[in-house]
Order: C-alpha cells, then sequence, then structure tokens
C-alpha cells in the first residue's frame, strides 16, 4: 500500500467544454469529442497550436475515441498523447497531471465523446469481471451486483428502499436547475417508490440514463494557469486504488477498499471530509452514492441511508452532491459531466443551482468494482 | 416465453472443464493450487497466490448460506425472459469461497443469512448446471 504522502500537485484546470447531452444522432464519437475539445478550448482562452499534450478516453465496449483517431480531426501532433480505455475524467485527470509532472507535457487536453444512446450499446453484458460465470447465472447489466450490493447494505444497517430513493430524488431536484439535463421531470419520493422495480430493490430511476455528449478539458501546471485563466481549478489531492483481484477479494460488493482512496486523497489535501463544499460522486447506480458518502467519511459507514433522508445532498442541504442531475438525472457521459459540473461550481458559473461559497468539491469515480480515483478540487491553489 | 437461448458454459476451456465434469455427476468441487494449496473461485489459470498453474479439484459440500441476492424483474438478458421473475445469489460456500447461482423457489422467501444447498440440474447430456434453494 502507498503511503501516498506528497505535496500538492501543482496542477489545474484552465478550461472545461461539454456538449449538449441526450441525443446526438448524427454523429460519431471522435466529432462529439472534437466540438467539446473546441469549447475546452475557448473557455481556456488558448489556440490548439498550444496544446503538447492529448488523452482520450475511449468510447465504452466501441473502438472510438482513440488519440489516433482524433489526431487527424484536432489537426495536432502533441508530444504526448495517449489513449485511456476507462479514463472517465478522473483517471484522465490524474494522468494528464502526471504527464505535466514528469515534464512529458506542458498543456494537456483531455478529450471524450460517447453515441450510446444512438448507436444503441448493449450494456447488458456480464459486469465485474468472472463474465462467464455471471451470464450462464443470468446476472447481467451493473445493476445485477448494485441492487446485491444494496440488499446487503438493507440487511446489515437496516437501509430502507426510501432512503436509498433519496439519492435519485435530491438528484433530479438538481437536474430541474440544469438546462442540459436529459431528466428534468420532477419526482417525488413516492414517485419514486411507484416505480416498478428493474432488479429488485432497485428501480428505474436507480440506473443512469444511457445519452449521448462530450466533454474536454484543458489541464496545465498551476503556474501557468495563473497567467492563462482568471479562474484556474486546482488540484489539492489525488488518490487511486484497484480492486482488479475481483471476485479473490474478500468483501467485492461493498467496495470498502474505496476508504482508502478517502484516507489518500484528504491526506494529500491536508483536508477531511468536513472541508468538502460539494461532492461528485459518480453515480452510474444510485448505490455508489451511497456508499461512497460512507466511505468518504460523510457519515458513518453504515449510515448513508439516514444521512440521505435528512436531506443533506439536496439543493440547499449541507453536502449538495451531484448539483447537475449526476448520471442518474443529468447524462451518462460516465462521470465526465461531474467534472464539468464542479469546474462550474468552483468558478461560481453554474447559474441557478450555484451552491453559494463552494470552495472545495470532491470527485470521486469509480470502474464499478475494479478501481477508483478521487480529486479534490477547489479555486484555491492549496488547503 | 423466450426462443433466444441461454448461454452454455465452453467445455472444452481446460480452466473450467473439470467443474462442468464434476457437476454431470452431481459434485460441487473447487480448484487448489497443487503447488502451494490455495483455493479459489472462479477458477484461473494459475494461482494467484504461488502465481504457479497446476490445480487438483477437491469437493466440497454443495451448501452454504446466501450472502446477498438480485431480484430479476426485467429481462436484461432476453434468454432469461421466461424465467422473471428470478433471482440471482451470491452464495457463501460452508468452506469460505463464493459463488453466483440462480436460486430455485419463491423470490418472496429470500433472506441474506439463509442455509442453502445446491440444486444439480441437467441442461443436456453435456451440461449439468448449478442452482441453489432454500433449506
Amino acid at each position: 500500500m502507498s503511503t501516498g504522502i506528497g505535496p500538492p500537485p501543482g496542477i489545474a484546470i484552465i478550461g472545461a467544454g461539454a456538449t449538449e447531452q441526450g441525443e446526438i444522432p448524427d454523429e460519431s464519437p471522435e466529432v462529439i469529442a472534437v466540438r467539446a475539445s473546441v469549447a475546452a478550448l475557448r473557455d481556456a482562452g488558448i489556440d490548439k497550436s498550444a496544446i503538447d499534450g492529448l488523452i482520450t478516453c475511449k468510447a465504452p465496449l466501441t473502438t472510438h475515441g482513440t488519440d489516433e483517431g482524433m489526431g487527424p480531426l484536432l489537426g495536432i501532433n502533441p508530444d504526448y498523447s495517449t489513449t485511456l480505455d476507462y479514463g472517465m475524467a478522473g483517471f484522465s485527470l490524474h494522468l494528464a497531471a502526471m504527464a505535466i509532472q514528469a515534464g512529458l507535457a506542458s498543456t494537456v487536453l483531455l478529450t471524450y465523446g460517447t453515441n450510446a444512446r444512438s448507436a444503441k450499446i448493449g450494456f447488458s453484458r456480464p459486469i465485474g469481471g468472472s463474465a462467464e460465470w455471471a451470464a450462464l447465472a443470468g446476472f447481467l447489466h451493473v445493476a445485477g451486483p448494485a441492487a446485491m450490493a444494496a440488499r446487503r447494505h438493507m440487511h446489515l444497517y437496516g437501509t430502507t428502499e426510501e432512503q436509498l430513493g433519496w439519492v435519485s430524488v435530491a438528484q433530479r431536484e438538481w437536474a430541474a436547475l440544469n438546462p442540459r439535463a436529459v431528466f428534468r421531470t420532477p419526482m417525488t419520493i413516492d414517485d419514486y417508490l411507484a416505480q416498478p422495480y428493474v432488479v429488485e430493490p432497485l428501480r428505474r430511476a436507480d440506473l443512469t440514463v444511457i445519452s449521448d455528449g462530450g466533454a474536454a478539458f484543458v489541464v496545465t501546471s498551476s503556474e501557468r494557469a495563473a497567467d492563462l485563466h482568471d479562474k484556474p481549478v486546482h488540484l489539492l489531492g489525488m488518490a487511486q486504488r484497484s480492486a482488479i483481484r475481483n471476485e479473490q477479494n474478500e468483501d467485492k460488493l461493498m467496495r470498502p477498499w474505496l476508504g482508502g482512496i478517502a484516507d489518500q486523497v484528504y491526506r494529500n489535501a491536508g483536508l477531511g471530509p468536513d472541508d468538502i463544499d460539494l461532492a461528485y460522486l459518480q453515480d452510474g447506480t444510485s448505490v455508489w452514492v451511497l456508499q461512497m458518502l460512507e466511505w468518504y467519511g460523510f457519515c458513518g459507514v453504515g449510515e448513508a441511508g439516514p444521512f440521505l433522508a435528512e436531506g443533506h445532498t439536496r439543493p440547499g442541504g449541507r453536502l449538495p452532491v451531484n448539483t447537475h442531475g449526476g448520471q442518474l438525472s443529468e447524462s451518462y457521459t460516465h462521470n465526465w459531466m461531474h467534472l464539468y459540473e464542479a469546474v462550474a461550481q468552483l468558478r461560481g458559473a453554474a447559474g441557478d443551482r450555484q451552491v453559494p461559497a463552494a470552495e472545495v468539491a470532491l470527485h470521486a469515480q469509480t470502474h464499478d468494482f475494479w478501481k477508483g480515483a478521487a480529486t479534490i478540487l477547489s479555486t484555491r491553489s492549496a488547503a | 416465453m423466450s426462443t433466444v437461448e441461454k448461454p452454455l458454459p465452453d467445455l472444452s476451456d481446460p480452466v473450467t472443464a473439470p467443474f462442468w465434469a464434476a457437476t454431470r455427476e452431481g459434485r460441487l468441487t473447487v480448484p487448489r493450487s497443487t503447488v502451494c494449496g490455495y483455493r479459489l473461485w472462479p477458477p484461473e489459470a494459475v494461482c494467484p497466490e504461488c502465481l504457479q498453474p497446476g490445480f487438483a479439484w477437491e469437493e466440497v459440500e454443495p451448501a452454504g448460506t446466501l450472502w446477498s441476492y438480485a431480484t430479476y424483474h426485467r429481462a436484461l438478458d432476453p434468454a432469461f425472459a421466461g424465467d422473471l421473475p428470478y433471482v440471482v445469489g451470491l452464495v457463501e460456500l460452508s468452506c469460505g469461497l463464493k459463488m453466483y447461482g440462480i436460486m430455485r423457489g419463491d423470490p418472496g422467501d429470500m433472506a441474506i443469512g439463509r442455509a442453502v444447498t445446491a440444486v444439480f440440474e441437467p441442461v443436456n447430456d453435456d451440461v449439468t448446471f448449478v442452482r441453489w434453494q432454500l433449506v
């Protein structure tokens, strides 16, 4: 285990761009990513010629979105370029920071585009590894293991379906304030409970929307950022953990290893859960939010149900979570829009859903049962 | 009823073939490293502890407890449309390993911690699946 004690990374985001989210039927993932990149470069106030690093993220279950596919469209030959199979904002961001710190690049563009909805990409394959065994048991789609984790949480801690429902209901309240969100129709807790099960105890609202869309970011050193942008968003701490032994791990479904990411990211940033003004928790399912509230120390292990029901994550609550609506209401885009929203909030540019005086945001993502990454972000350059 | 065939195991895979040979005889077996004695599930091509190939298949008690379960109300795979609602359980075997499997019985009777036993269900001459039921 790494001790993970290090200086603040000295890295900042100076550009953020996103396309519309939902249905983009006539564009490839690459073209969507290009549009997001144009927006990010414009936001950063730099020309593409200033980009000397490119990190692209593949569109899941496709061959789209490699750096070699993006290069001819972006018209750049960056010194450093690579592709992550699962970059999904957090991992891509960390790799950009590493590339800058290693002296491989000074100004890195991160891109992602997907047309998963229009291309009807099938996500009902077994998830969580050991695909053959899962398929033979009809154990398909992330909803399966997530439902199992939720059931276990209910058994151990007395968590109720209504308490879990507040993840989705709160995020729908946020989405109502977000013109970009796919699902903006109001949903009460009674509406939630009236929905039929998909994989019991999970309902439709507990599972991400599948959508098209793209996002891009420009990342540079905090030193350069000060000259380029009036509101750079600094990385105060980063941490990752993997659990790639997968089924061999003692407790795969409840993901206690996320606690290790939390410990390390707080230590690296010199901050704790009480210092976090906004939390962006990847929510392919509502269960991931339930788990991460606990592992990131916003409440005790087993206490996320009551914490949610008390309304802390809702608009006006003391820990706004996924203020754009998240993957449950805004769009899928695999956690990239969580980072986009974090940047917007920290810059004070989140419109009707702006959280007053928000200074520090946690961006926490997980690749389901395999790995996770967390970043603490702030317009302050040090804790 | 769905006309889509349910997936079948690849019996030619040497990593898992011994498991299916044993289920045909109504026996539940798991691989144990012949080098270091580590037992694992699911099977892998090498032992993740000593990193060496070579396993003996050890018969284990076809029983355990229900660690958790998920009840499918929607056919996320059309092959299982005719089975709705069906329950996938995660069974903690008496030997400590955990296995996913389809649960037999009334979905409403499922509860974490309940004792379960294996049910060996032949689907053709070559393949016998392991399903589980409450004791």
